[in-house]
């Protein structure tokens, strides 16, 4: 009688290889239908290049969104973590340790006043983390008066974290690897994963069952917020001086990623390394749509008509809402 | 009469200290000149007309984050029609503006996609599509009549459309049965279904009511700079939220009205132009915008938990 | 029976925000007893219920389990004694799977400190099987289960891991005939073993068949309490009602 209970451990193709995959698949070979250039081991690096920077924020909304939440302040933190990485001047050993840590504690704080404001205050969690963007964002500009910004000195390590190529392949690419591998084993084999699934499928279930919602929820934001902000030091050393008005933005193709990567805007599903997949997808395009030269406007045009769909197709799927 | 019925301690500390604000003013030099009131009054008229949808959307339970983009769109569509006359530009305009809530609205009610999410990815397309006609670049217009519309003295032709649209926005959620059904409907959605509204027909007529008005501010915008620029606006969505906030409105729906909204974004204008008299840098303004919105998002929360559900 | 209740609630306030939901309530439960907790919406049973649960903390008054004072802070803390609760809506997190929902809060781990899946796996099947025999294919996300093999889960939860006090919010509202009779059953062998159960009903018909002693709820307030065995519907009715008992007996209400 038990035996239809009992578990197998069975792990079904679809398991591995979600929609997603094979989307890349195809956008993959479009591209290089579509340009010879694409495959080039130059273009290759630039895409994953790209894709890293803002995967990495992808990641950490991918976890803020599965417990049912959304941040779009991410694109701020992105921006002050590299402006305070380069106003720190990353040079000599301990130089470079602060001008990693620092960003990346601030990163950690706005996430937790963010997480503070949705899971004890009960605030909507967009509006809010967009009120956290402008507030972020102005309070950079205030520290540089708007000015562009420029290190004192760059130490050679803190270059090569996004110059160094082991190989062959830039070394953001395996830190990214390795933050997918990480977050993909906590989502799916700690407890502390299972309780944010939980969170998002239904809070008030959570909340029964004893989950510390709020802690594990503030935590969320957390991750997002040091995620965020390990891109930020990632292009601070790949620019190595910046505009700051010009960076930003981040977060709109990040969500686009996480969404397009099946994780549900209610919340309770998604993977990190579906987000993965759909940040190389959102790369790739936006690389063909560059060597075809269509330039920003039209790329943002897009971007916006992909998460669109992307809703609109996984809510017709999981049959509305 | 909402705002009578709650506890006062949530109209203190919910309603802006405007009057404080007007006093502390009185000490900031030229603040109350007739030229800076002007200034003030040019600052609040579109942001204020934009400020009117949001509230209505507001009312009905969702959210519009494309107005900024919108009125972009608005402005820059106004002097690109102005050879065919001001009507057809200003039309154009406010056309543009209803397709572009037609739109949001079809996404939030036909495909049921959460209001923010929807309006956020029309912001991002709007701004995508005026970004790209106009090859990022604002586009100019020297059409004395274009102009004149920017104008007036000592009330500036704005602030009178603003009023108007207060005005006839406040008459069509107070007295008209409409307005009862867009409250009705924000409060409690399922219930309103039942008791035989059409829900989805008035939630996207909201949509496009803000999108048209947005648009027209837009327009009026770029009649009063000369130019349709297609980066204004970033800030704009922030801005109007946070006066219909301040007005009683709430982001679960049911709530607010056009007048308490107008009173918000008053605080806001004033202390936007208190900031600008002292020289205080934009980036500072950005930045008491955002924790505005933060603060008034967080008391939003707070008090919808206090509630016993 | 034995003396000492294993639950004991006394002088129970509770406030939300300017609400009174409870003014002041005593209960107690003691070893294979049901008590029936009843009264109309907004009684307070259901709040009494949650602060037992350890959803709310009380405003005012004390808990007692074995006759020594506890505080719960989370439903973890009520149970870590034991106290074990059904809801009326379940509380289960659509979203996961049987196992998770089983072990939801209480996740067991390997030494690793990871989530032991095929351990609560097992033990989920094992308990699940016992309660409903027709349970097939447990690794689903329980969205896509019937209404009794969801209630199926959330009953196995509860009764899993050493209860001694049971608190059943309306178990039967949602249930056909022949689930409720299931139910009823359940009542019994449980009772039988020796744990108290706390039913929340507005049914009073059901009540009198399943319970030992009745307690109703009006306004916030204790009405009275009645064995069921010495009392009629038509008593318990018109204490739901008119939030008074016909013979006063010991222990009033405030």
């Amino acid at each position: 009688m038990s035996e239809a209970v009992l578990p197998r451990r069975r792990v079904h193709v679809t398991d591995v290889v979600t929609p997603i995959w094979l989307v890349l698949v195809v956008v993959i070979v479009i591209a290089a239908l579509i340009s010879d250039r694409f495959l080039s081991p130059g273009n290759v690096a630039a895409v994953l290049q790209q894709g890293v920077i803002t995967g990495i924020v992808a990641l950490g909304m991918t976890v803020v969104l599965v417990g049912g939440e959304f941040d779009l302040s991410t694109g701020a933190t992105v921006m002050m973590a590299a402006v305070v990485a380069l106003l720190l001047g990353p040079d000599g050993g301990v130089g470079i340790a602060v001008a990693i840590a620092v960003p990346l504690l601030i990163g950690a704080g706005i996430g937790a006043v963010n997480g503070l404001a949705v899971y004890r205050a009960g605030a909507n969690s967009i509006v809010a983390t967009i009120g956290m963007q402008f507030l972020v964002i102005g309070a950079v500009l205030a520290l540089v008066s708007g000015q562009h910004v420029r290190a004192d000195a760059i130490g050679e390590t803190f270059t090569a974290l996004t110059h160094a190529r082991p190989l062959g392949v830039p070394l953001p690419v395996f830190v990214f690897a390795a933050l997918v591998a990480a977050l993909a084993i906590v989502m799916s084999q700690t407890v502390f994963g299972r309780h944010i699934y939980a969170i998002g499928g239904d809070v008030e279930a959570a909340t029964r069952a004893g989950i510390p919602v709020a802690r594990i929820g503030i935590a969320t934001y957390v991750i997002s917020g040091v995620l965020a902000a390990t891109s930020g030091v990632l292009i601070a050393s790949l620019v190595g001086h910046l505009d700051p008005t010009a960076i930003g933005g981040y977060e709109f193709p990040a969500l686009t990623a996480v969404v397009l990567g099946g994780t549900s805007l209610s919340g309770g599903v998604g993977r990190p390394a579906d987000t993965a997949g759909a940040i190389l997808v959102i790369a790739v395009i936006t690389n063909v749509m560059t060597i075809l030269n269509y330039q920003y406007p039209i790329q943002l045009l897009v971007q916006g008509m992909v998460l669109t769909g992307a809703v609109a197709f996984y809510s017709w799927r999981r049959g509305g809402a | 009469m909402n705002a009578l019925a709650s506890p006062i301690f949530i109209r203190l500390f919910v309603k802006p200290p405007l009057v404080p604000l007007l006093i502390v003013a009185t000490f900031v030099n030229g603040f109350w000149s007739v030229g800076n009131l002007r200034t003030l009054a040019e600052a609040v008229s579109t942001d204020g007309i934009v400020v009117v949808g949001m509230t209505i959307v507001m009312i009905a339970g969702g959210f519009d984050l494309s107005v900024g983009a919108v009125m972009a769109m608005g402005g820059v569509a106004a002097v690109v029609l102005l050879p065919y006359g001001i009507v057809v530009s200003a039309v154009g305009a406010a056309v543009l503006g209803g397709v572009s809530g037609t739109l949001s609205g079809l996404l939030v009610t036909r495909l049921r996609i959460n209001p923010f999410i929807a309006t956020l990815a029309m912001m991002v397309m709007v701004r995508g599509a005026v970004l790209a006609y106009t090859d990022t670049r604002p586009v100019v217009s020297l059409d004395d009549t274009f102009l004149a519309l920017g104008g007036g003295y000592p009330v500036p032709y704005a602030f009178m459309a603003l009023i108007a649209v207060i005005a006839l926005a406040y008459l069509l959620l107070n007295t008209r049965p409409w307005g009862r059904h867009v409250y009705a409907v924000g409060a409690d959605e399922r219930a309103a279904a039942m008791s035989g509204l059409r829900v989805q027909l008035l939630k996207t007529q909201c949509y496009v009511i803000s999108g048209s008005l947005s648009g027209i501010a837009g327009l009026l915008l770029a009649a009063r700079l000369g130019t349709g620029s297609p980066i204004i606006g970033e800030s704009t969505p922030l801005t109007a939220a946070a006066a219909a906030l301040i007005g009683g409105a709430s982001l679960r729906g049911g709530e607010g009205s056009v007048a308490g909204a107008f009173v918000g974004l008053l605080f806001i204008g004033c202390l936007v132009n208190v900031m600008n008299i002292l020289g205080v840098p934009s980036y500072y303004q950005r930045m008491t915008i955002g924790g505005l919105l933060f603060a008034l998002v967080v008391t939003d929360g707070m008090l919808m938990r206090l509630r016993p559900r | 029976m034995a003396a000492n209740p294993l639950v004991e609630m006394v002088n129970i306030t509770r406030n939300f925000g300017g609400v009174h939901a409870l003014k002041g309530v005593d209960l107690s439960v003691f070893a294979g007893e049901v008590v029936a907790l009843l009264g109309h919406n907004g009684a307070g049973k259901s709040v009494l219920a949650q602060i037992l649960s350890g959803v709310y903390p009380p405003t005012s008054g004390e808990i007692k389990v074995d006759g020594s004072p506890v505080h719960f802070h989370s439903p973890n803390d009520a149970r870590r004694h034991g106290i074990e609760t059904i809801y009326q809506t379940l509380a289960l997190a659509d979203n996961l799977d049987a196992p998770s929902n089983f072990f939801l809060g209480r996740e067991l781990r390997t030494s690793l400190g990871f989530l032991d899946k095929r351990r609560m796996a097992e033990e989920a099947a094992a308990a699940l099987v016992d309660l409903n025999p027709n349970f097939t294919d447990i690794e689903r996300p329980v969205r896509q289960m019937s209404g009794g093999q969801r209630q199926a889960i959330a009953i196995a939860r509860a009764i899993h891991f050493n209860v001694r006090v049971l608190i059943m919010d309306e178990p039967t509202a949602a249930l056909g005939p022949h689930e409720t009779a299931q139910v009823a059953a359940l009542i019994q062998r449980l009772r039988d073993q020796g744990i108290g159960i706390l039913l929340i009903s507005h049914d009073v018909r059901d009540v009198m068949r399943l319970s030992d002693r009745i307690v109703v709820l009006k306004n916030g307030e204790l009405v009275g309490e009645v064995r069921a065995e010495e009392s009629d519907e038509d008593e318990v009715v018109e204490m739901i009602i008119r939030g008074r008992k016909l013979a006063p007996a010991d222990g009033d209400g405030p």
